[in-house]
């Protein structure tokens, strides 16, 4: 059973913050973050919330192990510096699972309203944030075990070659996943910095050494992604990120992307997508939604990966 | 009939059903209880002294204390619906066995008792069902008819007893009750009972006594105002119901009382039925809950005092008890279930009982107990116990009027998120306390010790950082504690501080020479200038430079030399060189800052800008300014923005007026300003909110910022110009509502033709769902920012949770929230302006439809779309670009000869809206028109 803590643990509350928020931008999303931070207290065996609740907050582990358990799916478990509970909040869905507490835990619980009040009020936090979660999905992407399959393609005819309407481009924006969760207005206010890319057969869209600052949505086609380690091969349709989430990730990646038919592609600049962004904090809470349900579907491939051979298309989420 | 009664009672899509099964089942209810009533009294004066009855209501008030939990616990157990319907159906059960019984003296005492129980528990019942069922605004608009509904079962089974009479026995009537019982049961279970509140939580489930409802009043503020009112009220009308029966049987002919009570009570019962369906729920809406439940307790008071004034005249003690009989199960009944709502579901079924059931006959016990004593005290006389009254009366009010506060508050905790307490942070630390720090100070985790060096640094406790940390094998945290300790009077780290100027690490090594330096240990500096880090060589250039005094630094070889490097080195270099100046600021240093200023890194700058907050020299405003347009390094060019004081805020206000200066330069103004945190900061950014300020994203981040200044300071904003802006504001949410309802209302006919075909949706199709979502957008933004002015408003509430909770899914938060504004803005009458502006916000902020929004909102609308056509032209029209060029686009997309016209005429007047796209893509060029010119 949880009970509020009083004076003592206030000096771990505070090394834990000054830890976690060192070295990045702005202090006063610090204390803005402080402020809204109440300390909890959870013995051995108790619930930190059960499936099905609210996921109105999350929970940052200052010391104690947490275990995240549903049925049918493998068990997660989460150790200090750990935030638990921000999947839930980011997909503004109930909890799936049940947090537990392993060992005592001590931890700092922040209304989700209120971490995206400072996170949009400090927005290179949110920048930080989002090449974070997207490096790091990269490198969970990694510890999945290679593969060779390849999806039956669906071989879409090329449009013709005239640059897409506005309408089209937003349109086309919204089928997207990333950008599900926005306003129409924040696609209108991105749509104009989009490259619209014609690519043939065979055409290389990106090497391995110019995978940065950018990603690329399919407008129409298919384009093939062929990763190095592990290896797999995995091809993107229409409204599909290339490379999914990692994609965002502003690093270089070991990846080669060709088109497999006549395909039109949408790229962004990510410091433009970025720009906006900022404008629009909708995108924001858009592309953290994505990127926590990516790595809920990766979490959970690493854990079944240890048991069976996995698709290439699971590799990178392409549906099919 | 039904347009009518929707409009007379404001019953909305989906409740009629509800409110109307709900007023059916209390209506069935105590026509069966009022049929009880009449055969209980009946057969109880017929067979015992009226004397006994004392000896009666004390039973029923112990039967009811023993019944209680015994009902709280069957509500929580099966829910509140199921726990009514159960007891109806035992009521119908016991009342039948009652029936079936001799009629002894016991049975009939039996059946008084049970009677008097039933109506203590089944209306109880009856409401927590309805406060379940009902959120507090709706409770609002629909306790009254279904309360009507209950008066109105009340007339007809006393009517119908009387009728019945005629033909069969007294006691068949108890069989009659018990029928009805039954359909009130049946009645109740056809509806839906989906609750409004929360789940109560597995703890809360379990039973609770009389006991903790005792505890709940002693330990909630608000209970016991409660529990005051039920006895104050109580106790003030029997005392005044007392009077009205003595002075009645003083004037009024004893032959002619039982006429003068019939013809009275029947007015009175048609006064209360016309009250309950008329008056009670517009009046409670108009001017609020609290204010209603004042109502009752002023004209007892106020007529009563007119009556002492009287001699306690006849006439004036009628005026009291109409007042009474009109008021007391209509305006005021309605008004106390509506007070409760804001309870807790676990906390309402526990008090209820208690302080509808038990403290009302207790009460009543003891006031008939006291008001014996006054009649039976020598020299009484009617003013007397009419001066009682009036007494008890004055504190009912006062009560009622001071739960205004509490009653908020419970909104306000009902929609507040915990924050953090903070006076849980020890200013100072103590034993434990710095224990802690110190363990975390030998953390192998470099965050963790370099975070508890800060601790002990903010605290003021650097003399506990033991030197040995010098020791550490981590490069960043040697560097933090060489900067701290360089920050600090200590000395005792000289020694180890200087073996780090020969460590492996040129951070290491620069960081010690700095800090050696700062402590005038300088013997390093000549044998720095040799070393092969750049950034230790700018260190000690930068030291021996100043220790030298040299005018004009730049001119320096030892420093222009630095800035001859190859890119790389040469970045070391000046990083390094910034960050001495950040050290020790001279003006001299302000050339070298002006030349390192023009480095396109945006990284260095940002240590330029640092540099700059330090020496603070004017020419540095114009080389900021632009920087703002870059994000990195943003935060630190604000703060020496903010350094240099007033003539940097001048600079900043006159590139926010100014329309050439670049948009992303402009956009983060605001937030500087901001940043300032005075007085003129505030005026500057509230004057911004209402400039012509073409982009809403520049007026979006000056509300921010304002909001900011105001939240964490002192200053004085014109509430008039925020309540102006605040009007325009819910004017666009209402305007762009108006436009939506249009378009949704002739959505089918306009797309007729238009329509997917094969699972392809067309372009109409496609082009509407955007300019849906713009105009969802916009409502959004004009909602967040009506209440953003809101909390500017009212700085001491939490606006931003009632927001929340307004855009939520949850319709019981929706509903706090709604009736948390109506309390707070309840003051807002002072001018018609104000009054319009509770209005809009209310309207905004109600559980509507889009379409009944904009009905309401029309007198506030200068124009209202009534067709899909006219509200596209609102569209076309619009000023916002984006908004009007889609429009356009989908004005195409539909083929209409009139609206294409209407297009050509709009792109003629606003070519800009080719430029939406970005690429002039979003209409073919030039626009050819099927059917134009």
């Amino acid at each position: 059973m949880a009970t509020e803590r009083g004076v003592h643990s206030a000096v771990e509350r505070e090394l834990f913050l000054r830890s976690m928020l060192l070295g990045r931008p702005l202090a006063s999303g610090a204390k803005q973050l402080g402020r809204g931070m109440r300390e909890r207290h959870f013995e051995a065996g108790s619930v930190l919330y059960e499936a099905g609740a609210p996921s109105d907050d999350v929970y940052f582990i200052v010391s104690g192990n947490v275990r995240l358990t549903a049925p049918g799916v493998p068990d997660w478990e989460f150790g200090p510096s750990s935030v638990v509970g921000t999947l839930d909040a980011d997909l503004e869905r109930p909890h799936t699972r049940t947090a537990r507490a392993l060992s005592d835990v001590e931890a700092l619980v922040l209304n989700n309203d209120d971490r995206l009040e400072v996170l949009e009020d400090n927005f290179e936090q949110s920048r930080t944030l989002i090449l974070f979660m997207a490096e790091r999905l990269y490198q969970l992407t990694a510890q999945l075990p290679g593969t060779d399959s390849v999806r039956e393609l669906d071989y879409a005819s090329c449009p013709a070659r005239e640059p897409l309407p506005l309408v089209e481009r937003v349109l086309t924006l919204r089928e997207c996943p990333i950008f599900s969760r926005c306003g129409i207005q924040a696609l209108v206010s991105l749509a104009p910095f989009i490259e619209e890319l014609h690519v043939a057969p065979g055409q290389t869209l990106f090497e391995r050494s110019t995978t940065r600052g950018s990603f690329c949505v399919v407008a129409s086609g298919n384009i093939e992604l062929e990763r190095a380690q592990p290896h797999g091969i995995s091809h993107f349709g229409l409204g599909t990120l290339v490379g999914g989430a990692a994609a965002l990730a502003d690093i270089e990646r070991d990846e080669h992307a060709r088109a497999v038919s006549d395909s039109v592609v949408l790229r962004v600049r990510l410091e433009e997508f970025f720009d906006v962004m900022e404008d629009h904090f909708d995108l924001a809470r858009s592309v953290f939604a994505y990127l926590a349900g990516e790595r809920e579907r990766v979490m959970n491939l690493i854990e079944l990966g240890k048991t069976a051979v996995l698709d290439g298309r699971k590799l990178f989420g392409v549906k099919g | 009939m039904q347009q009518l009664l929707r409009r007379l009672f404001d019953v909305r899509e989906g409740e009629g059903s509800r409110a109307a099964q709900a007023a059916v089942s209390i209506f069935t209810l105590l026509a069966g209880h009022t049929m009880l009533e009449t055969a209980r009294d009946t057969l109880f004066l017929q067979r015992l002294e009226p004397s006994k009855l004392t000896l009666v209501y004390a039973v029923i008030a112990a039967v009811t204390l023993a019944a209680s939990p015994a009902s709280i616990t069957l509500a929580r157990r099966f829910g509140r619906r199921n726990a009514l319907v159960a007891s109806l159906l035992a009521a119908a059960y016991g009342t039948a066995l009652l029936y079936l019984m001799p009629l002894t003296t016991t049975a009939v005492v039996v059946l008084y008792t049970w009677t008097g129980l039933l109506g203590s528990l089944l209306v109880i019942q009856f409401w927590l069902f309805v406060s379940e069922l009902l959120t507090v605004a709706q409770g609002k608009r629909l306790l009254g008819p279904i309360a009507a509904g209950g008066a109105l079962g009340a007339v007809v089974g006393a009517g119908a007893s009387a009728l019945l009479l005629r033909w069969i026995h007294t006691s068949s009537l108890v069989l009659v009750a018990a029928g009805l019982f039954v359909g009130a049961a049946l009645i109740l279970t056809t509806v839906d009972s989906e609750p409004t509140s929360q789940p109560l939580p597995r703890f809360a489930r379990q039973a609770q006594g009389a006991a903790e409802a005792m505890n709940l009043v002693s330990s909630e503020p608000y209970v016991l105002r409660l529990a005051g009112l039920a006895v104050l009220s109580s106790a003030t009308l029997l005392a005044m119901d007392y009077l009205f029966k003595s002075s009645a049987a003083l004037t009024v002919p004893k032959h002619e009382l039982g006429t003068f009570f019939g013809a009275y009570y029947a007015a009175l019962n048609a006064a209360s039925l016309a009250m309950q369906l008329f008056v009670a729920s517009p009046l409670i809406r108009r001017i609020g809950v609290v204010p209603a439940l004042a109502v009752l307790p002023a004209l007892q008071l106020g007529f009563g005092v007119v009556a002492a004034l009287g001699g306690a005249a006849f006439g004036g003690v009628l005026l009291i008890k109409s007042s009474d009989g009109a008021l007391r199960h209509s305006l005021n009944r309605v008004s106390s279930e509506l007070i409760q709502m804001p309870l807790d579901a676990s906390v309402q079924e526990r008090v209820k009982p208690f302080v509808d059931g038990l403290v009302p006959r207790i009460t009543q016990a003891a006031t008939a107990g006291l008001l014996l004593m006054v009649t039976n005290a020598p020299g009484h006389t009617e003013r007397t116990v009419l001066w009682v009254g009036v007494g008890l009366a004055a504190v009912w009010l006062v009560v009622a009027v001071s739960l205004r506060t509490p009653y908020l508050q419970r909104f306000r905790d009902a929609l507040a998120r915990p924050g953090f307490d903070h006076s849980a942070v020890p200013q100072d630390l103590d034993i434990d306390a710095v224990e802690a720090v110190l363990e975390a100070l030998s953390s192998q985790d470099e965050s963790r010790a370099i975070s508890a060096m800060e601790l002990l640094r903010d605290k003021g406790r650097v003399r506990l950082i033991p030197t040995l940390v010098l020791r550490h094998e981590n490069e960043r945290v040697l560097t933090s504690a060489l900067t701290i300790l360089a920050a600090s009077d200590r000395n005792d780290w000289l020694e180890q501080g200087e073996r780090l100027l020969t460590h492996q690490s040129e951070a290491v090594r620069a960081a010690a020479l700095r800090a050696l330096s700062l402590h005038g240990r300088h013997d390093a500096l000549e044998r720095g200038l040799g070393d092969p880090s750049p950034a230790v060589r700018a260190q000690a250039a930068f030291w021996l430079v100043t220790l030298e005094h040299v005018a004009a630094p730049l001119l320096d070889p030892r420093i222009a030399d630095l800035l001859l490097l190859p890119t790389l080195e040469r970045r070391a270099a000046e990083v390094a060189l910034l960050s001495a100046i950040q050290d020790t600021p001279d003006p001299r240093w302000t050339e070298l800052l002006l030349v390192i200023s023009e480095t396109p890194d945006a990284r260095l700058f940002e240590q330029v800008a640092l540099a700059m907050s330090e020496i603070k020299d004017l020419r540095f405003v114009n080389i900021l300014i632009p920087r703002l347009g870059t994000r990195d390094g943003r935060g630190a060019v604000r703060e020496a923005l903010c350094a240099l004081g007033d003539p940097a805020l001048d600079a900043l206000e006159l590139k926010l007026a100014d329309p050439r200066t670049p948009e992303r330069v402009r956009l983060h103004i605001p937030r500087t300003i901001a940043a300032f945190k005075n007085q003129r900061a505030a005026d500057i950014l509230l004057a911004q909110l209402g400039s012509s300020e073409r982009a809403g994203l520049v007026r979006y981040k000056a509300l921010r910022g304002l909001g900011r200044i105001v939240a964490e300071t002192r200053v004085r904003v014109d509430p008039a110009v925020v309540d102006r802006r605040m009007r325009e504001n819910l004017l666009e949410d209402l305007r762009m509502t108006a436009i939506r309802a249009a378009l949704e209302a002739g959505r089918e006919k306009a797309l007729a033709g238009h329509t997917s075909e094969g699972g392809n949706a067309t372009d109409a199709e496609r082009s509407l769902r955007l300019v849906l979502g713009l105009l969802d957008n916009k409502r959004q933004q004009s909602l967040e920012r009506a209440f953003r002015l809101l909390q500017i408003r009212h700085k001491s509430e939490d606006i931003r949770s009632v927001y929340f909770a307004l855009v939520t899914d949850d319709r019981r938060l929706r509903a706090h929230a709604l009736e948390f504004l109506d309390v707070l803005t309840s003051s807002w009458n002072n001018d018609p302006a104000s009054r319009e502006l509770r209005e809009m916000l209310l309207i905004v902020a109600d559980d509507l439809s889009d379409a009944e929004r904009s009905i309401r909102a029309a007198r506030f609308l200068s124009f209202r779309p009534r067709s899909y056509a006219e509200a596209l032209r609102a569209l076309l029209g619009d000023q916002d670009e984006g908004i009007a060029a889609f429009a356009a686009f989908h004005a195409l997309a539909l083929g209409s000869t009139e609206l294409e016209q209407q297009v050509a005429e709009a792109l003629r007047e606003r070519p800009s809206l080719n430029r939406v796209s970005g690429a002039g893509t979003l209409f073919p060029a030039p626009l050819e028109l099927a059917h134009g010119h």
